[in-house]
């Protein structure tokens, strides 16, 4: 190598150093508040929490700040993991129901969405960092869906999402098969033992093999029941969404490592609507709701668990419900729903308490970003 | 006397006053005294506070307050105090809203007794009382009133019942279009108008009645020899107005063709054509082709969509023709002209399409369609065949456009003709008449015709004997209404669009009337006529989109109504896309009620559903869009009871009545739960 070149390689080398270097340092932040919410035990007060490259590097109180932190003082305001909806439809309206085939094993709602979509920093005015897209309940197996980082700059956090299943009347259809409820038990018996056995797409063999979450949509006990059998016999990661009707299913049911995925109930939901988390709760079964965004408004899936927690869900189950529970059936539980080291550093910024109606959301953070804030002249008289 | 038989003497004394007290009720009971609680006075939470309650009022609050000795009290260390909450418009417990209602109508009459968990559920979230809201599918509707949530323990259900709280419910702005929806709101003028000449004739006629008995009783002075005619009768015949209110029905409409068998003006598919019908004149019953039949409720029956919010009792027009109302459709089925607003909705434009080679008609109840062989107009076949037949696009339009559009196209109104000038008018308020349940014959014409001629006051029999006023009809839902314009009775009206919202308002400037406006979705766009208006606006407090809120599609901002196929679905992803998108901020929906809060207008919350148990949430959301925790709670306590005219009730203090709840902590989180209701001084739940 020839001396001006490899001059020209160090400076080049050096520049980007320098410039990683300055990206780094706008990366760290660190965030103070009254109180911090990490989802993970106890609620700690007089915080702090270090983020470094969207991550969450440190948490705790009397916690030092490094030279390098840029320090965000958020007052009085409670620091929450970011919300998390398991079933939306968020950024593709349009194009999410497919319902000509009866086993759809190719679907991949990452190719749907639209991310520029005007959808995402809507949720994330609400609290909601991250949105599982959902493919439609139209067909028996619907293929995969995919979460999304909302706010202003929304990003796949996951291509490889969910796979959905649909068992309630939706995926039924006369014009192919499965026709019947009988005929759809029995399509996907043939289905879980063919992916078992290595036929098919590489994703639905990892489903059928327990090792790929899924989702399946029921409704009636009897429903619930069949699902939940062959979740047991083929050791499916399978969590259930729906599910309105679980309280007359919940006596003897297997619900070991069971978790639910409810509508969001509204203040105009009934008692036995709004009662059923914490039922759920009570038989052992992990609750999380959903919000149907953008069919309903963002805000119901906090109003949801306020309105849950109303009916007798607890106050930890009640916030698990909207950031860990739904992350775990997502099977990003890992990363998103709660605020701890190694994490991604989304978390929401309430003017009160996460359960109490009045709290409004100030800020929300993704990847140790800010990506909404709220308009300072909002206060009425 | 030693010290221990001073001490047993007013042991003994003390006791025997208790039980004579518990026992034959003398003296007052106890007052009950909730102490060291934090209540809410005057929008203000107040620590370390006593509330005395005496009987079923509030007899002090305070920290510093006198407590008798024999008070029973409740210890409120960590509790919260606050007013029983006040759902200003539910429907809980109503089996089915498909049962349209007429003002005459309560919507007490259609609870269902052997339903009411739901109001055991909002006495257990702390509502004590809930409005329960008359049903309006469309035009006038039903009078709701004020009950106990403790409904479903009392024996009678009328014992729940709050009396006085009564009034009339209204819902304009159903039609999917803007020029559909003018005619709504000219239809309530119209209605309330009518009302008022109701009253005006009733309270001439009972003076012209007072006039006529005084003169009578000074004719026969004058005239002993002549005796007064039929004392008795006249007895009966007077027995009558007083017993008035709900005595005839109303009769259905029939319509009334002219001599020589022409068509004056009739209803074209939801369309009046105020003209005569070119080919009609020599058209009889054995040629005629019921087409179909349209009003804009059909659309929503064929899609079942919402269905049993619609009905055709008490609003709208039939949905098959019934004997003797005649239905016109053109064959081929092209005749109505198609409005529509040009995009910047400036001039109403109008298309008119091929004209008609024949027009037919049918006065049969069933007649069949020469294509299907259907006898049902909503038949699927045939609706399916009909499928150009623009029915979804003939609007039902106010007079006066109607006949711009007519003279447009050169079709001369009716009246222009001279002849048949007040058949025509009566036909116009007829079809209007229609959607609010009013049948033609009780129309309020002022005073009746006898009267008109011979100017009532002081007219004279041939005998010189002065004449009798003229009774006017009957109706028993304007006696509501009259009511409601006497202030005896309120007045809701559901009203969402922006537009909608200032027809309303423009009626109210002509016709003052004390009302309360429901829904309100767009209300932030005129948040200042409205404070202006000093009316009241009842919201629900969800988070919901605001087009799910509006019947016929989205609002101002959003796409344009849905251009459905008649009789079609509307395909899913449009409904999402134009439907069900998040409101954007301005656009923005759930801070309507914090705008229009801003603005100076009282907010109400209501669940205006079938549950009120969520009643705070709905309150405590509006807070976290920026309403003031107290201006929150006032929306659900306060503001509701001046709303719905409970004296005494919505606020803590002195005086008052003692509806309270208690907490077990702060009642805006979620976690708190309510331990006691008080209502009127009385535990009507304890957890």
């Amino acid at each position: 190598m020839k001396l001006p070149h490899l001059l020209a390689t160090v400076a080049l080398v050096c520049a980007l150093t320098g410039a990683a270097a300055t990206a780094a340092a706008q990366d760290r932040v660190a965030v103070k508040a009254k109180r911090i919410v990490t989802g993970r035990g106890a609620d700690l007060v007089d915080a702090t929490m270090l983020v470094e490259n969207g991550r969450v590097k440190a948490i705790g109180r009397e916690l030092a700040i490094p030279a390098g932190y840029r320090t965000v003082d958020l007052g009085a305001a409670v620091v929450a993991p970011g919300f998390v909806d398991v079933a939306s439809a968020a950024g593709a309206p349009n194009d999410l129901v497919e319902s000509s085939v009866g086993i759809d094993d190719r679907g991949r709602t990452a190719e749907a969405v639209e991310l520029a979509h005007r959808d995402f920093p809507l949720l994330a005015a609400s609290g909601i960092t991250t949105a599982v897209i959902l493919p439609g309940d139209r067909s028996l197996v619907s293929g995969r869906g995919c979460a999304v980082k909302t706010g202003d700059r929304a990003r796949l956090a996951e291509a490889e999402g969910p796979v959905r299943l649909t068992v309630t009347p939706s995926a039924l259809s006369r014009a192919r098969r499965p026709s019947s409820y009988a005929d759809a038990l029995e399509m996907l018996r043939v289905f879980l033992d063919e992916s078992k056995g290595g036929r098919g797409q590489p994703a639905m063999i990892e489903f059928a093999r327990g090792k790929r979450p899924g989702l399946c949509t029921v409704s009636s006990a009897a429903e619930i029941r069949d699902v939940l059998d062959l979740r047991r016999r083929y050791d499916l990661d399978l969590a259930l969404i729906g599910a309105v009707d679980l309280q007359r299913a919940l006596d003897g049911l297997a619900v070991k490592g069971l978790s639910v995925a409810l509508a969001a109930p509204g203040p105009e939901a009934d008692r036995r609507v709004s009662g059923l988390g914490a039922l759920a709760e009570a038989a052992g079964i992990t609750v999380a709701y959903f919000g149907d965004t953008p069919r309903r408004h963002p805000d119901v899936l906090r109003q949801g668990a306020i309105t849950a927690v109303r009916h007798g869900l607890s106050s930890r189950a009640g916030l698990a419900s909207i950031t860990s529970a739904p992350a775990e059936i997502a099977g990003i539980g890992d990363r998103v729903g709660a605020l701890a080291v190694g994490m991604d550093a989304d978390f929401v910024v309430l003017s009160g308490d996460v359960l109490d109606a009045r709290s409004r959301v100030l800020e929300t953070w993704i990847d140790g970003r800010r990506a909404w804030a709220a308009k300072k002249e909002r206060k009425a008289r | 006397m030693n010290t221990a038989r001073v001490i047993a003497f007013l042991a003994i004394f003390a006791t025997l006053a208790v039980s004579a007290r518990a026992q034959f009720g003398l003296g007052s009971k106890p007052d009950v005294v909730i102490k060291n609680a934090t209540v809410l006075v005057n929008g203000e939470f107040v620590k370390g506070c006593h509330v005395v309650i005496a009987g079923k009022r509030i007899k002090a609050v305070g920290r510093d307050v006198e407590i008798a000795s024999d008070a029973e009290v409740i210890d409120g260390q960590g509790r919260y105090v606050i007013p029983s909450l006040i759902d200003a418009s539910t429907m809980m417990g109503i089996a089915t809203r498909a049962n349209s209602q007429a003002p005459r109508h309560l919507a007490t009459d259609a609870l269902d007794p052997y339903g009411l968990e739901t109001w055991q559920d909002a006495l257990e979230a702390g509502v004590g009382y809930a409005y329960l809201a008359g049903n309006a599918a469309r035009g006038a509707g039903g009078r709701g009133q004020v009950l106990r949530t403790t409904a479903s323990a009392d024996a009678d259900l009328a014992a729940a019942v709050l009396d006085g709280t009564d009034a009339i419910h209204f819902k304009v702005g159903t039609n999917s279009s803007a020029i559909g929806r003018r005619g709504e709101i000219d239809a309530l003028r119209k209605y309330l108008e009518g009302a008022r000449k109701y009253k005006e004739s009733w309270e001439k006629y009972e003076e012209d009645l007072a006039q006529y008995e005084k003169d009578l009783a000074e004719w026969a002075k004058k005239n002993p020899g002549k005796t007064a005619p039929d004392k008795k009768d006249e007895k009966k015949a007077e027995a009558a107005p007083a017993a008035k209110p709900g005595a005839a029905p109303a009769r259905r409409r029939r319509p009334t063709r002219r001599p020589g068998g022409a068509i004056d003006s009739r209803l074209l598919g939801g369309f009046r054509l105020g003209f005569p019908v070119p080919g009609l004149e020599n058209c009889t019953d054995e040629n005629c082709n019921i087409v179909g039949v349209h009003d804009e409720h059909d659309h929503a029956s064929l899609t079942g969509e919402d269905h049993e919010d619609h009905d055709h009792e008490g609003g709208g027009f039939p949905e098959k023709p019934e004997p003797g109302v005649l239905a016109i459709f053109a064959d081929p089925p092209q005749l109505a002209p198609r409005p529509t607003f040009l995009d910047d909705g400036t001039e109403p434009h109008l298309r008119w399409p091929e004209p008609p080679s024949r027009v037919v008609a049918s006065e049969q109840r069933t007649a069949t369609c020469p294509h299907c062989g259907s006898d049902d107009p909503l038949a699927p076949a045939h609706i399916a065949h009909a499928q150009p037949f623009p029915a979804d696009e003939f609007e039902w339009v106010g007079d006066e456009l109607a006949d711009r559009y007519l003279e447009r196209f050169g079709f001369a109104p009716e009246h222009a003709e001279g002849d048949g000038h007040d058949d025509h008018d009566a036909d116009h308020d007829d079809d209007h008449d229609s959607a609010f349940g009013l049948a033609r014959e009780d129309e309020p014409k002022g005073a009746p015709a006898g009267a008109k001629k011979d100017d009532a006051k002081g007219a004279k029999e041939k005998d010189g004997r002065p004449k009798k006023p003229v009774r006017p009809a009957v109706n028993p839902d304007l006696e509501e209404v009259a009511k409601a314009l006497a202030g005896k009775v309120g007045v809701r009206i559901e009203v969402h669009r922006a537009e909608d919202i200032l027809g309303v308002l423009e009626i109210l400037d002509d016709i003052p009337m004390e009302v309360a406006l429901e829904g309100v979705t767009e209300g932030r766009f005129v948040a200042e006529e409205l404070a202006k208006a000093e009316v009241s606006v009842i919201v629900d407090g969800e988070p919901s989109a605001p087009t799910q809120e509006i019947a016929g599609g989205p609002v101002a901002g959003g796409a344009p109504s849905f251009p459905f196929p008649r009789g079609g679905r509307a395909p899913r992803g449009m409904v999402r896309a134009a439907g069900y998108s998040i409101p954007l901020e301005g656009e923005g929906d759930p801070a309507n009620a914090a705008i229009l809060a801003r603005a100076g207008v009282p907010i109400v919350v209501a669940s205006m559903g079938d549950e009120s148990s969520g009643l705070l949430d709905r309150a405590a959301y509006l807070a976290s869009l920026g309403l003031s925790d107290a201006d929150a709670l006032r929306a659900v306590t306060e503001r509701a009871a001046r709303v719905l005219h409970l004296e005494g009730l919505g606020a803590i203090g002195a005086g008052k009545l003692a509806s309270l709840v208690v907490f077990d902590g702060n009642p805006f989180l979620a976690a708190s739960r309510v331990e006691r209701v008080y209502l009127e001084g009385k535990v009507a739940y304890q957890k």
